[in-house]
């Protein structure tokens, strides 16, 4: 029971993260019906800056996450204007783009920060909570709180905004949000930019859990996006449940099948998406291609 | 004032001509209808005048403004109102929310929603349902609506009786004749010779992309003509 | 000619090669055969037949393993172990390839990477595999004596294969078998109309990709002697992805010249392979912007551009034989039929009898009922026609009656058979060919071949042949090409035979979806809106067309909106409105029903007078006019609409 509720514990911090990131695959294909394969890399980048910024430059962790925020916005912005002329044409050219892109992020980040990759101490530095015998490590309680608040966030951004509300329009019907006054454009650019957001949030969440290293963007990504597809593609309570569904998977797996917890964690995967391609939410949006 | 002046328009999608050289003019106050048979190039026609279908005209004007050069999401700044074909509406946002986004370029606490729900009602009874969940008549008075919150001077409307029983296209007709009434321009694309004929003055009838016949809505609903046009006889 | 003396040149060079390299260089080379091998396995899956496939690698990899674990574990022979190996491989790519019946694009993407990543993770992890560090001590594969060790030699074993799976991949590409496949990949719907077994063609295509995985694999194993994960790790699937990617995914060459060039490239800057890497990322962004056909697609793009210019006519269509003077033409036809397959399906149905019963149909999607007791009976040998205002089901009804839809309730039957939600190509094999409203022509196939996709009438369990009998494949493909110039030549299509239809004007493109169905030798023609988008002249020959298709014993239904073709070429019309069959009967009949006239023009007021109905091929009778009163209440025009229905 003991053992049962601290891989619990394990496996919501982690699907905490890939909620993150799956809801950056989301809002990215939602809008733009892409799916973004440099995801994953753009995470790593964001753990990158996050991480440097915390250790080497001094700043604060909230501080340091928020810089890396903005540049992985930046990053998204240039990956949506290079790959737009392809935009609603081929769809399997635009995804291979992607992957070519997320290569660059990796070569990059090895020219940069090195091939080796780094650990990162955790922010707080307080001992684990000790709830009836289950130990609750403090860094994971802040990375759920902070991934809640960054889904309420985003919700109140698309619920209450018109920005928000333009930008979901754009993903229901580009056509009738350009009668509207909408720039489908500009609009593309800023989803790009928020999704980007995301991964550079869960990037520097997952930094002081994992090893940072520059090719640790291909697993997560492929996590995240499983996740995505998981849930239900395109819809937020999809990434929601199927980053947390993704993580404990995950973190039971690897409780009960130890090294091999990677090979059942995606043959379950491959399993569940054959028996149902929509997901837990389902959206018809899967012959969108 | 401004005139909605059309001249010289065609259509091609890749190798299909859609419309031919296509000419009219929408004064203002006026309401003029578009018939025709399905495929006869209303549709495409509407479409490139909103910048949405690929166009070649001599002239497409409002008032002092040139359309030919204002990229399509610019034409609602303009007091250009557009009501898709197939309503169109954003299926997963609330009634309210719709009407919201025909005001996106305005100030959202200044908007005529008060005037929408005092023509249809029933919208104002279900602001706060998903449009994706509302009957096909509710959607289509919820897309003319939308177009209304930006104050347009003219609204282009594209077969608003597609699907409709007869009961709710004649509350369409009433709302469309009510807004002329108070001033609207309006130009409307149907297949529905009747209701055209109850809320325009004059029409255009179309045929394989061309302008077939032009009259006033009087005169046309007693021509063999466009019957013959429809019905292949 | 040319051709032959290009081979023999490139056969004498590829065997002096090895005279001219370093130890090292013999090495390097090696290696690119290993991975020209790979990337033709991904170019068949992915460029020729569509399928993202990312796991190539773990093909790769099991390929090599088994290898390695059945040599040492097992102590099998290096031979024995290679064959178990190809058939391993094959057996993961067909497991691997069962998402795809499901699923398509980024899914399967997704879902193979993430097989992928789980091989990556068994060989890591399992003692069998020799975790991390691998097996090394693989022995040195015998032949005849010859020392396999010397990476020269072995050169020339890795040619011979190279060589054999090269040539086998292009035959595949240029056979039926292939054409379906790009068939497949450019409008998977359209090759299940005409007669393609998508889920089986999706298998093997994942099947091949494997075979090609495998043998890699077993060559990797002999020739460096020991496997480690790393070698299969991700980034090196897409390493391979940006191989085929560059050199150009939809052309075998193409991807030999992309893996080549690419290993070449990745050795020449091993010392810097962060620089390399960021620059094959970075061709990979370019390539697929500014030249999505890669480096084999350069030469065709610069010759269109100097090509542009000579405009081609459409010829005139040359009518069928009556169905009366074909008897002479049935021992042709069983000539087709002796070559073709099982299933090419008897043209002979009696005049009269009835071909197609569509009883009771229902189809709703999500709460809107696109067809609501939908019921008709099609007679062998009328043209019918279907019209109604917009969204009144007509389209809804031909995706029933082709396949695409399973109807929520009721039945369709064909020829007496139920087919009910029988699967599109079954019904295609059974003699049902359609055409689509918005054209869906195989874009990247050029005019003939997809005019020989429809000819095509093989089950894919054919394709033993191909391994087994291939002399009888080109013989089966003979007579489809000559079948294919017939087609050609009556359809007028002559001129653009190998032009590809994306390029052509639009009532060519109709034409040449006629033609590609007329191919399919069908006893029912389903039209979809076949004169949208024609001028005055190009509809004047598309009624000749459908009425000489009529005449040589097809049955023709046509969906229209041009009501002057439907009145003049349909023997009988059926009014849909609000997915309900609201008048069926002979056209000039049903044209004046009031019901019909309101669906049309809105309301119910009389019809046009029998002055204006003269330009038609037959005036109304006296009753169905007489009927069609102003007068005429909505109960009244119910039952006189029952009335002319009978």
């Amino acid at each position: 029971m003991q053992v049962f509720l601290q891989t619990l514990i394990g496996g919501v911090t982690f699907g905490a993260v890939y909620a993150l990131v799956a809801m950056g695959f989301s809002i990215v294909y939602r809008t733009m019906g892409l799916v973004n394969f440099a995801h994953g890399n753009v995470v790593m980048i964001g753990a990158y800056a996050a991480s440097n910024l915390y250790m080497f430059a001094k700043l604060p962790f909230p501080v340091a996450v928020a810089v890396a925020i903005a540049v992985t916005a930046l990053i998204g912005l240039v990956i949506e204007r290079v790959l737009r002329p392809l935009e609603n044409k081929d769809f399997d050219l635009m995804l291979i783009g992607t992957i070519g892109f997320g290569t660059v992020l990796e070569a990059g980040a090895i020219r940069v920060f090195g091939a080796t990759g780094h650990a990162v101490p955790s922010p707080v530095a307080t001992a684990p909570l000790d709830v009836a015998g289950i130990k609750i490590p403090t860094y994971s309680l802040l990375v759920i709180a902070v991934a809640a608040a960054a889904t309420v966030l985003l919700g109140l951004f698309l619920q209450r905004t018109k920005r928000g509300a333009a930008m979901q329009a754009v993903a229901m019907d580009h056509e009738a949000a350009t009668a509207v006054g909408i720039h489908v454009g500009r609009s593309n650019a800023m989803a790009f930019a928020i999704g980007a957001g995301l991964a550079a949030l869960a990037g520097g969440l997952i930094g002081p859990m994992l090893y940072v290293n520059p090719t640790m963007g291909g697993s997560l990504g492929i996590k995240g996006f499983a996740a995505a597809i998981f849930g239900g593609f395109g819809s937020m309570r999809g990434a929601i449940a199927g980053g947390m569904a993704f993580g404990l998977l995950d973190s039971f797996a690897a409780g009960h099948f130890q090294e091999y917890s990677e090979l059942v964690t995606f043959l379950v995967f491959a399993a569940i998406v054959m028996v149902r391609p929509t997901g837990i939410f389902g959206e018809t949006t899967v012959n969108r291609a | 004032m401004s005139t909605l002046i059309v001249e010289g328009l065609s259509v091609h999608y890749g190798g299909v001509r859609a419309a031919r050289d296509v000419s009219f003019t929408v004064e203002p106050g006026q309401s003029l209808g578009i018939i025709g048979a399905n495929g006869a190039g209303k549709t495409s026609t509407l479409k490139a005048v909103m910048g949405l279908a690929p166009r070649q005209a001599r002239r497409i004007a409002f008032g002092e403004h040139d359309l030919l050069r204002a990229p399509a999401h610019t034409l609602v700044r303009h007091g250009i109102g557009y009501v898709p074909e197939g309503r169109h509406v954003f299926p997963g946002l609330s009634v309210e929310k719709n009407l919201l986004l025909g005001a996106y370029t305005g100030d959202w606490k200044r908007t005529p929603i008060g005037e929408v729900y005092d023509l249809f009602p029933v919208l104002g009874e279900m602001r706060h349902r998903l449009a994706g969940a509302l009957s096909g008549g509710q959607q289509q008075m919820l897309a003319i609506g939308r177009a209304l919150m930006c104050r347009p001077r003219v609204m282009l409307l594209d077969e608003p009786s597609m699907g409709l029983s007869p009961i709710l296209v004649e509350e369409i007709v009433t709302g469309l004749k009510r807004l002329n009434a108070d001033g609207l321009s309006i130009l409307l694309v149907e297949q529905n010779a009747k209701l055209t004929f109850d809320v325009t003055s004059a029409c255009l009838v179309m045929e394989n992309g061309e302008i077939a016949a032009t009259g006033t809505s009087a005169a046309l609903r007693v021509d063999p003509q466009v019957r013959r046009i429809y019905l292949g006889l | 000619m040319k051709r032959l003396i290009l081979l023999i040149a490139a056969a004498v060079a590829a065997w002096l090669l090895p005279y001219g390299l370093g130890g090292y260089a013999i090495h390097v080379v090696d290696v690119a055969i290993i991975f020209a091998v790979l990337g033709i396995g991904l170019g068949l899956a992915m460029g020729v037949a569509g399928q993202i496939n990312l796991a190539q690698i773990a093909f790769f990899g099991v390929g090599a393993y088994a290898v390695a674990i059945l040599t040492t574990r097992a102590g099998l022979g290096f031979w024995t172990a290679a064959a178990l190996a190809l058939l391993a491989a094959v057996l993961v790519g067909l497991l691997v390839g069962l998402p795809a019946l499901r699923m398509q694009s980024h899914y399967l993407g997704i879902v193979t990477l993430g097989l992928a990543l789980a091989f990556v993770n068994w060989i890591t992890n399992a003692t069998v595999a020799g975790r991390a560090e691998g097996i090394s001590d693989i022995p040195v594969p015998p032949l005849f004596g010859v020392d396999l060790a010397s990476e020269y030699l072995f050169y020339y074993v890795e040619l011979v294969v190279f060589a054999l799976a090269l040539a086998f991949a292009l035959f595949l590409t240029h056979s039926p078998l292939g054409r379906r496949l790009r068939a497949m990949r450019d409008d998977d719907l359209a090759a299940g109309a005409l007669g393609a077994e998508i889920p089986l063609l999706r298998m093997t295509a994942f099947v091949l990709s494997g075979l090609y995985g495998g043998i890699a694999g077993v060559l990797y194993a002999g020739l460096i002697r020991f496997v480690a994960p790393e070698t299969f790790s991700i980034a090196n699937m897409f390493l391979l992805l940006a191989m085929v990617i560059i050199g150009g995914r939809r052309s075998i060459l193409g991807c030999v010249v992309g893996a080549v060039a690419l290993s070449l490239v990745r050795e020449a800057l091993l010392d810097v392979s962060a620089y390399a890497q960021l620059g094959y990322g970075s061709v990979v962004v370019l390539v697929v912007v500014f030249a999505p056909t890669g480096l084999a697609g350069l030469p065709a793009r610069l010759r269109r551009r100097r090509a542009a210019g000579a405009r081609a006519a459409l010829g005139s269509f040359q009518p069928y034989d009556r169905v009366h003077d074909r008897e002479d033409g049935r021992t042709d036809g069983q000539a087709r039929d002796r070559v073709g397959a099982d299933a090419v399906a008897d043209a002979g149905v009696g005049s009269g009898a009835d071909l197609l019963e569509v009883d009771g149909v229902t189809m709703r999607f999500k709460g809107l009922t696109a067809l609501d007791q939908v019921s008709l009976t099609i007679t062998a040998g009328e043209i019918r026609g279907v019209v109604g205002p917009n969204g009144s089901g007509k389209t809804t009804l031909f995706n029933v009656v082709s396949g695409f839809y399973t109807p929520t309730s009721g039945r369709v039957l064909f020829r007496g058979r139920e087919v009910t939600g029988a699967a599109p190509y079954r019904l295609s094999l059974l003699g049902v060919a359609r055409t689509f409203q918005n054209l869906r022509l195989f874009g990247d196939l050029t005019v003939r071949e997809n005019i020989l996709v429809g000819l095509d009438r093989t089950r894919t369990r054919w394709v033993w042949r191909y391994l087994a009998l291939p002399w009888s494949v080109l013989g089966f493909e003979r007579v489809l090409r000559v079948r294919a110039d017939e087609l050609i030549d009556r359809f007028g299509l002559r001129d653009f035979a190998d032009a590809a239809p994306r390029a052509l004007p639009y009532g060519i493109q109709r034409r040449i979806e006629m033609a590609r169905a007329m191919a399919m030798t069908p006893a029912l023609l389903l039209l979809d809106e076949p004169a949208a988008g024609l001028n005055g002249e190009e509809v004047r020959q598309l009624a000749a067309i459908v009425r000489s298709i009529r005449d040589s014993g097809v049955t023709v239904v046509v969906i229209e909106h041009n009501m002057g073709l439907v009145m003049s070429l349909c023997d009988r019309v059926t009014v849909l409105s609000g997915g309900k069959v609201i008048a069926d009967g002979a056209p000039a009949d049903v044209a004046v029903q009031p019901d019909v006239v309101a669906a049309y023009l809105g309301d119910s007021m009389s019809a046009p007078s029998r002055t204006a109905a003269e330009p038609a091929d037959e005036p109304a009778p006296e009753s169905a006019a007489g009927a069609a009163t102003e007068s005429a209440t909505e109960s009244a025009t119910d039952s006189a609409a029952e009335e002319a229905a009978r």
